[in-house]
C-alpha cells in the first residue's frame, strides 16, 4: 500500500473510554495484515492495555520503561539548597542537614542533576513499567506499553511505547503502523497521535461522546493531521456527531450500528470480523482513507 | 461528611451515569465534583446553573526573546523534553511539549529564556437542576494531567461541602490508574469501581483494585450491563469476594441509559425499569447509611 520505506502511523482516538477504540485498532491492523501488509499495532493505552486480550500472541522480548530520577548522595552534598531553587515541582525539599526527594513529583528535567555544583544528585534508572513485543503472525506484531500499578505518570510511559513501535516499524520497513490510543485529550493522548500521519476519531453517537472529542479534536487540529470519524454503537436519535462533522468539514468513514453479538464477542476478547458486515464495511472505509493519504505523502517524494 | 468516589479502570463503563443517578438520590444535600478533567460529563446530565468561571494555571512555559537570543544552543542541550527547536538560527519553544522545568532559563547565557504562568485549563462551580453544587474542570487539551487540577476540584468542591454542611461529596473520576485517579481517590471514604463483564473490563478493574487497595481506601464493585456476559459478572463477583470489597449487584444493558444521556438527565429520571432503579438505590443507600456519621 506504502511504497518501500515508508511507513504510514495510524492513531485511534476518541476522548470518551469505552467507545470502541480498541475494536477499530485490533480490526484495522488484522485486516491490513490479512491483505499481506507488514503490520505493527501498539497498544498506548498504558493505564489499561487491553489488545493482548484480543490477540494470540508469542511474546518476542520484554523490557523495562525507565525514567530517571535523582538520588541524594549525602558524602558529596554540600547543603548550599540549589537544587530545591531548581526545582519547579517542589520535589526537593533542601534542609540545612538532609535534603529530601519527592519522586513521585519529579518530572526528570534533570535541571538538580546537572546543575548541582557537588554532582551530589546523580540521575538514577527508575522502572514505571514494561514494554514488550509480540509476534502474532508473519506480517503482524503487537507492542505493548504497560504502566505499573502506583506509578503515576502515564504519559512518559506512551512516548517511550511510542517510539519504541517507530524504531521497530524502521527497522523492519514495516508499511503500517497502528496506534490504539490512551482515552481523554491530556498529554498521553497528545503523545500517542503527534507523531502520527493521520488520526481516527472513534465515537459514540451521544453528548459524552461528542464532548469528550471536541476537546480532543482540539488537540487534533492544532497537529493539522488528517482526521475522520468513524461513529461506533449507532443507534437512531441523534444528530450531534453529524453536524460536528459537517461544521468542522471531518469525513465520517463509517457507521457501525450497536450490535449485542459484537459486544458479546468483545467480552469474550474475540473479534471475528467476517461475522459483522458492518464493522468490515468500515474497515474497508478507512484503509481507503488511510490508502488516500499515503499517495498524497508519497507523491511529493516521487 | 462522606467523600465517596466513582472510577472504573476501564473508560466507558457508565461512571457518570452512576455518579449522576447517586447525585439524584443525594438531592440538595451533596456536593457533585467531576474529577474527569480531561473528559468532563457530569454536568451535562446533572445540568450546571449559575456558573461561575476560574481560570487555572497548572504551571508554567518558557518563551524565548527573540531579541536576546544568540542562537548559542545550551537549551536545547539542557531541555529532556524536545520543546525546544531551531528557527530562522535562532530557538524557540513548542509549547506542547514544554514542561515547565525552567531549567533551559537557568542556563541560557543571554537570559534570553522567561518562565510564564500558562493557563491549564478552567474550574466551573455551578449548581445542578437539583439545587446541589456542583464543581468540574476542563482541564487545556493536551495539559499534562498530573492531577493536580483534579486536586484543585476536590479542594473547592470540599470548601463548599464545608460552607453549606452537606452531608456528602460525591466525586466523578477518571478512567486509568495513575495520577488523575489517584487524585480522585485520595482522602476519599469509599471507592465504587463501575466495571462491565468483558475480559478488557475484568483486567482492568483488577488493575483498579490493586491500586485502591495500595492505597488502603475501602472499595466496592457495580457492574454495568451484567447481561452482556453472565459468566465473567460471576467472575467479577467472585473477585469482588477474594479482593474483599463490596459487590453492589449488576445493571442490565438498557437502552435507557443511552436515552437518558441523550435527554440530559440522569437515568434514574428516565426509566421505569425496576431492575436498574432498585439496584442503584440499594447500593446508595448501603453506602450513604454506612458512612453517614463520618466527620
Amino acid at each position: 500500500m506504502s511504497e518501500k520505506g515508508t511507513t504510514l502511523t495510524v492513531s485511534i482516538l476518541s476522548g470518551k473510554g469505552g467507545v470502541g477504540k480498541t475494536t477499530v485498532a485490533v480490526a484495522l491492523a488484522e485486516l491490513l495484515a490479512a491483505q499481506g501488509e507488514k503490520v505493527l499495532l501498539a497498544d498506548l493505552d498504558v493505564e489499561e492495555p487491553n489488545v493482548g486480550i484480543f490477540l494470540e500472541t508469542q511474546l518476542q522480548e520484554s523490557m523495562d520503561a525507565i525514567v530517571y530520577r535523582p538520588r541524594w548522595r549525602e558524602a558529596l552534598c554540600i547543603y548550599c539548597g540549589k537544587c530545591q531553587q531548581y526545582c519547579k515541582f517542589n520535589a526537593i525539599a533542601a534542609l540545612p542537614n538532609y535534603v529530601i526527594l519527592f519522586p513521585e513529583l519529579c518530572h526528570g528535567c534533570y535541571a538538580c542533576s546537572d546543575l548541582c555544583p557537588t554532582s551530589a544528585l546523580p540521575m538514577v534508572p527508575h522502572r514505571i513499567g514494561k514494554i514488550s513485543l509480540y509476534r502474532v503472525s508473519a506480517s503482524l506484531l503487537f507492542l505493548e506499553g504497560r504502566l505499573d500499578i502506583g506509578q503515576e505518570i502515564a504519559s512518559a510511559m506512551v512516548r517511550q511505547t511510542r517510539d519504541r513501535a517507530m524504531r521497530e516499524a524502521a527497522r523492519d520497513a514495516l508499511s503500517w503502523v497502528v496506534f490504539d490510543a490512551p482515552p481523554g485529550a491530556a498529554c498521553a493522548a497528545r503523545e500517542a497521535m503527534i507523531k502520527s500521519d493521520a488520526v481516527l476519531l472513534v465515537v459514540e453517537p451521544t453528548p459524552f461522546g461528542l464532548h469528550d472529542m471536541n476537546l480532543v479534536y482540539r488537540l487534533i487540529q492544532k497537529s493539522g493531521k488528517p482526521c475522520a470519524l468513524v461513529i461506533n454503537k449507532e443507534s437512531p436519535g441523534y444528530e450531534g456527531i453529524e453536524q460536528f462533522a459537517q461544521h468542522e468539514e471531518l469525513p465520517i468513514l463509517a457507521r457501525i450500528p450497536y450490535d449485542p453479538r459484537l459486544a458479546q464477542d468483545y467480552s469474550m476478547g474475540k473479534l471475528s470480523v467476517g461475522a459483522f458486515p458492518a464493522l468490515e464495511g468500515a474497515l474497508m472505509s478507512i484503509t481507503s482513507w488511510l490508502s488516500s493519504l499515503a499517495v498524497q505523502s508519497n507523491r511529493p517524494r516521487g | 461528611m462522606m467523600r465517596i468516589a466513582i472510577l472504573s479502570g476501564k473508560g466507558g463503563t457508565g461512571k457518570t451515569s452512576v455518579a449522576a443517578a447517586f447525585g439524584y438520590l443525594a438531592g440538595r444535600n451533596a456536593v457533585l465534583c467531576d474529577c474527569d478533567v480531561d473528559a468532563s460529563n457530569l454536568s451535562l446530565v446533572v445540568g450546571a446553573e449559575n456558573v461561575q468561571r476560574r481560570e487555572y494555571s497548572g504551571g508554567d512555559v518558557a518563551i524565548i526573546d527573540p531579541q536576546r537570543c544568540r542562537g548559542c544552543g545550551v537549551c536545547i542541550g539542557a531541555c529532556h523534553f524536545d520543546a525546544i527547536a531551531p528557527q530562522n538560527a535562532k530557538y524557540h519553544i513548542e509549547a506542547a511539549a514544554c514542561e515547565g522545568c525552567g531549567y533551559c532559563a537557568f542556563v541560557c547565557p543571554a537570559h534570553a529564556i522567561a518562565m510564564i504562568a500558562r493557563k491549564s485549563g478552567d474550574i466551573f462551580t455551578a449548581h445542578s437542576r437539583f439545587g446541589a453544587p456542583i464543581v468540574y474542570a476542563e482541564l487545556s487539551a493536551g495539559a499534562e494531567n498530573s492531577g493536580r487540577l483534579s486536586t484543585q476540584v476536590r479542594r473547592i468542591a470540599d470548601e463548599i461541602a464545608k460552607a453549606e454542611e452537606a452531608e456528602a461529596i460525591l466525586i466523578d473520576g477518571p478512567p486509568g490508574i495513575s495520577c488523575p485517579a489517584i487524585a480522585a481517590a485520595t482522602g476519599t471514604d469509599y471507592v465504587l469501581f463501575v466495571s462491565e463483564p468483558t475480559l478488557s473490563g475484568v483486567s482492568d478493574l483488577e488493575r483498579a483494585l490493586e491500586m485502591a487497595k495500595k492505597m488502603h481506601i475501602p472499595s466496592g464493585v457495580l457492574v454495568n450491563r451484567g447481561d452482556i456476559n453472565r459468566d465473567l459478572c460471576s467472575m467479577i463477583r467472585t473477585l469482588a469476594e477474594r479482593s474483599e470489597v463490596d459487590f453492589w449487584g449488576a445493571l442490565l444493558l438498557s437502552s435507557d441509559f443511552v436515552c437518558a444521556v441523550r435527554a440530559g438527565r440522569t437515568v434514574l429520571e428516565a426509566t421505569n425499569d425496576e431492575r436498574i432503579i432498585s439496584v442503584l438505590k440499594a447500593a446508595w443507600h448501603s453506602i450513604a447509611v454506612r458512612f453517614k456519621n463520618r466527620k
